[in-house]
């Protein structure tokens, strides 16, 4: 296997974090943000940008002194070989849920706006079956795929920016009415909706750039996110009014539902049609993690057995559950999970390794 | 060998994903093209459905129910293939059905993932049912036309531009109320009759077609086009003495103050237009045409106080007064009841207009 074959440029880097980033989440996104801090939910929105900045400096902060190794070797070093080992199996867990998690809302989704009456199972199967084909790959070819399907933001861009121009900017006033508390509250929702920073841990010694490059396309690529995220919120908050949009979970579907053409109408189906591979991209890149840290972890070389049993752990996990406020619950749940590992995690272990290396440096000296 | 086997299989894999489970086939279902909802005699609605089939002319059913849904329910046991809403056009509602809270009435057009959003929505003087009939009975086949008759009024200006799904938002307004197209049946099949206004969700009036233009300029709805006919001489309305002029551009603006804890609005509109019709003697130099510009502005200025004065009247705050309060005095906004403010508060309405072409003589 020919190590620098498998290596990335910085500009695949950025496809590969935007496809990461931007899944499911967009779709739910406006109305998650407005039921928490109302008008101001685009607020919120961009604190959790600045936030996100911050985390992706110090995850970089961390990598950096490591570049030829990834996290499940990163963590035994920090914190010692046996709390290593349960960080790194809490980490494959945490990778393992989210994908099964942007599974979940996505078939909820589908089975509630386009397929009602298929059986649930057969959507998922049939998600999973692409994710699999796709996340036993090479991180090379997964990266080639993602950078070609991207083109398709432009599209959906487009559908989205629609409905913004019939919309009213007076529902966004007056700034700040929701008071400062639920502001920082409706951090915690955006910040979920823009995990995807911690890839680096994974992937990092597969960049072929320097340190500097990848901090900078990170930084980019979640710059342009969080401007993806802004422009969906906004379209959907001028396009609905306050009260309406507290009982429009998928705004943005409803908001192209109307919209109709003189050759096509229904745009929300158009628009989920070209979302679904989006998602798979999310959902892909995320077993992809979870299979890849396995094999470090366990020490085996066998990419399609591992993600072919990571793939079939989501499609098991999501079955269970089919109640909407049984999901909500798990939603819920799973993004408190998510903020520790994510926010929380990085944090600790920059801190544990600055305080390492001062010690290093002091033993040197 | 290997590649052909492979696109055989990959093939055959295709008839795997023909979504069998959501099919539906045009042939399988009757299509509801508009839909009229009346007070039920025995139960709460009665709904009536144009239903086209294959073959036959389009028909109307009707049908009683507790809800909405129900007496969808209820169509299906009339019909011998079961009837699809995803195409349907225009939702008239009776004017005493409309009695009721709008939002308790649509519910299942919003809750249905296939239900058409883009469904135009409609007061009708009397029963939607005698309205469809009495289109059906004039024009059998045109019937599924009858969206097209509310956006050539969208065009001219009579009705604003309103479907189900933009009802929605006012429906969860607090702060503006629901403006809907006015049809009433007519000689030769329906006609428009101008605008039925809402006060919180609730009919409470009608704007005629002659009145509805203005409100519809003041408050920044313009069409493509709006035409007014003014009485050039006071008391006069013999035929020849009546400009009639078709605005191309207008533009409104809202201030809002609050002097004393009391709101004073101030709109000024001003709108250009084209003379459509004038057949006195005079010449479009610079003094005719300035008379004219203040003669027409003041008289339309008094056709908005008027319209202004209806819709205190009547409750209905169609301007969205009240969002501009919630935007930009939200402490004022808190601290009052609107419902109550509304119809005292002072709405000055300034009217320029600037008659800019002549037409092609002079």
């Amino acid at each position: 296997m020919g190590e620098t074959k498998n290596k990335i440029s910085s500009t695949q880097l950025a496809f590969f974090t935007i496809q990461t980033a931007i899944g499911e989440g967009a779709l739910t996104l406006p109305f998650g943000l407005h039921a928490i801090s109302s008008g101001d939910g685009w607020i919120s929105l961009l604190l959790a940008g600045i936030t996100t900045q911050i985390i992706i400096v110090l995850i970089w902060g961390i990598c950096r002194r490591y570049p030829e190794l990834t996290l499940m070797d990163i963590l035994p070093k920090l914190v010692g070989k046996l709390l290593g080992r349960v960080v790194s199996v809490l980490f494959i867990a945490y990778f393992t849920a989210l994908a099964s998690i942007v599974l979940l809302n996505y078939t909820r989704i589908i089975s509630s706006w386009i397929f009602p009456t298929t059986p649930r199972w057969v959507i998922m199967a049939l998600m999973m079956l692409t994710t699999f084909y796709l996340a036993k790959e090479s991180l090379r070819m997964i990266v080639r795929f993602e950078v070609l399907l991207s083109s398709i933001f432009v599209i959906l861009l487009g559908l989205v920016m629609f409905p913004l121009f019939k919309g009213n900017v007076l529902y966004l006033l007056p700034i700040g009415i929701s008071g400062s508390g639920s502001i920082i509250k409706g951090i915690e929702n955006a910040a979920i909706a823009m995990a995807g920073f911690e890839l680096m841990f994974v992937i990092y010694p597969q960049i072929q750039s320097k340190d500097r490059t990848v901090l900078k396309t990170m930084m980019l690529s979640y710059v342009i996110i969080t401007l993806f995220y802004l422009i969906i919120v906004i379209s959907c908050f001028v396009f609905f009014s306050p009260k309406e949009m507290d009982i429009v979970p998928e705004p943005v579907l409803y908001m192209l539902k109307a919209v109709s053409f003189r050759f096509f109408e229904r745009t929300d189906l158009i628009f989920l049609s070209f979302w679904v591979p989006i998602v798979m991209t999310s959902i892909a890149n995320y077993v992809f993690f979870a299979a890849t840290s396995i094999q470090k972890l366990l020490k085996v070389n066998q990419p399609t057995l591992v993600t072919f049993i990571v793939v079939m752990v989501c499609w098991l996990l999501v079955l269970m559950p089919s109640d909407v406020l049984q999901m909500e619950t798990i939603n819920k749940w799973f993004s408190k999970a998510t903020l520790i590992m994510i926010y929380g995690f990085p944090i600790l272990l920059f801190a544990v390794s600055v305080w390492k290396h001062r010690k290093n440096k002091t033993v040197v000296e | 060998m290997k590649i052909w086997c492979k696109s055989v299989s990959l093939c055959l894999l295709l008839c795997v994903l023909t979504g069998c489970w959501d099919q539906i086939l045009l042939k399988d279902v009757r299509l509801i093209l508009n839909t009229g909802l009346d007070e039920g005699t025995q139960e709460n609605l009665r709904t009536t459905f144009v239903v086209v089939d294959k073959k036959s002319k389009p028909r109307l059913v009707a049908a009683e129910g507790n809800t909405p849904r129900d007496t969808r329910v209820n169509l299906a046991k009339e019909l011998t293939r079961a009837p699809d809403t995803s195409k349907n056009r225009l939702v008239a509602i009776g004017d005493k059905m409309a009695k009721n809270k709008l939002g308790d009435i649509l519910d299942v057009f919003y809750r249905d993932p296939k239900s058409a959003l883009s469904a135009k929505i409609v007061i009708v003087d009397g029963k939607a049912n005698d309205f469809l009939a009495n289109e059906h009975k004039h024009k059998p086949d045109l019937i599924v036309n009858l969206d097209r008759q509310v956006i050539s009024a969208e065009k001219i200006t009579i009705v604003p531009n309103i479907n189900l799904q933009s009802v929605l938002k006012f429906i969860h307004d607090p702060g503006q109320d629901i403006v809907l197209p006015y049809m009433g049946p007519g000689h030769s099949g329906s006609r428009v009759k101008g605008v039925a206004l809402f006060s919180n969700q609730v009919l409470s009036g009608f704007l005629s077609d002659s009145e509805s233009p203005i409100y519809l300029l003041l408050a920044g709805q313009m069409g493509e086009t709006a035409t007014f006919s003014v009485k050039t001489e006071k008391n006069t309305n013999k035929v020849g003495s009546l400009l009639t002029l078709r605005v191309y551009k207008a533009h409104s603006q809202m201030k809002l103050a609050i002097v004393d804890q009391q709101v004073q609005v101030n709109i000024q509109l001003t709108m250009k237009a084209q003379v459509e019709e004038y057949p006195q003697e005079h010449q479009f130099d610079e003094s005719n045409v300035k008379k004219l510009n203040a003669f027409i502005s003041a008289e339309l200025t008094e056709d908005a106080r008027q319209v202004i004065q209806k819709l205190q009247k009547m409750n209905c705050d169609a301007l969205g007064i009240g969002r501009r309060l919630i935007a930009f005095h939200h402490d004022y906004w808190k601290t009052s009841n609107w419902d109550e403010v509304y119809p005292g508060i002072k709405i000055e309405p300034h009217v320029t207009v600037k008659l800019t072409r002549p037409g092609i003589i002079n």
